[in-house]
């Protein structure tokens, strides 16, 4: 962490867009099939790879 | 998450980092769970309304003196619903689940949301006509649709694959959950032993 303090916007940001992601992700693959099932591994596959990286940075 | 910390430390950092990436997921998951388990009394309701209304022009009368051409009532109930495929039919009968004096066809759409809408057309058992095809209350089909955001059966196998992969998060959450809680409480005890020293708990706020 390079500073102390953050605000709100800065802490809620990256959650924000994973939240946003997941939506898309649910919606689309009930929206239609092929290309929307796509979109729906993809928006759903990048919090899951987020989760990973960060988990693994740890150890 | 921070490095080189202790081990409550990064179990504490993986918790909260698993679950700000799954809370949207948990929380549909959730709620669509919930919309699932009143469905019952949901459509015991429904139905509650709609037969007595059926039923009322037959009562008093005579046993079904001759069955409608089951193929002809089926295309009659598609041609009311258009673009439907037929997924089953309640021939006539004392259950809870149909009527004495009526067929029931159920259709569903094609697309991946519309197939989840089973829309029932009812025709009246003797003359094979349409009697009401005006499709399910809205709170029935927000059920409907909610299912697969439950089980996560949509979407092909990659979906599947994920739907999995945020169990297995979802159940680390629940884990380190309950392992930090117990672990917090056993801190709190040893510090309330200890006279003249301030109470001081490793929680989420403390920085690196």
């Amino acid at each position: 962490m390079s500073r102390l303090r953050h605000t709100a916007g800065e802490i809620f940001r990256w959650p924000l867009w994973l939240g946003v992601l997941t939506v898309v992700g649910l919606a689309s693959a009930l929206l239609g099939n092929d290309g929307w099932d796509v979109l729906s591994w993809v928006a759903l596959a990048i919090p899951l790879a987020v989760l990973g990286w960060k988990a693994s940075r740890a150890t | 998450m921070r490095r080189a910390a202790a081990a409550r430390i990064k179990w504490l950092d993986l918790h909260n980092l698993i679950g700000a990436v799954t809370l949207v997921w948990v929380t549909a998951v959730g709620v669509t769970g919930i919309i699932n388990t009143i469905s019952l009394p949901l459509f015991t309701a429904w139905r509650a309304q709609v037969m007595p209304e059926l039923i009322a022009p037959h009562l008093g009368k005579p046993p079904l003196a001759k069955l409608a051409d089951i193929d002809e009532a089926v295309a009659t109930a598609l041609r009311a619903l258009g673009g439907n495929v037929p997924a089953s039919i309640v021939l006539p009968t004392q259950a809870r689940f149909g009527t004495p004096r009526h067929l029931i066809v159920w259709t569903k759409g094609s697309t991946p949301i519309t197939s989840r809408l089973f829309t029932p057309a009812m025709l009246d058992a003797e003359t094979g006509k349409l009697v009401d095809a005006r499709g399910l209350p809205w709170y029935l089909r927000m059920l409907q649709v909610s299912r697969p955001l439950h089980f996560g059966d949509y979407g092909g196998l990659p979906l599947k694959i994920i739907w999995a992969l945020l169990d297995l998060a979802t159940i680390i959450v629940l884990a380190s959950g309950v392992y930090l809680w117990l672990g917090k409480r056993k801190s709190l005890r040893r510090v309330a032993q200890v006279p003249g020293q301030p109470g001081v708990v490793a929680t989420s706020g403390a920085s690196s």
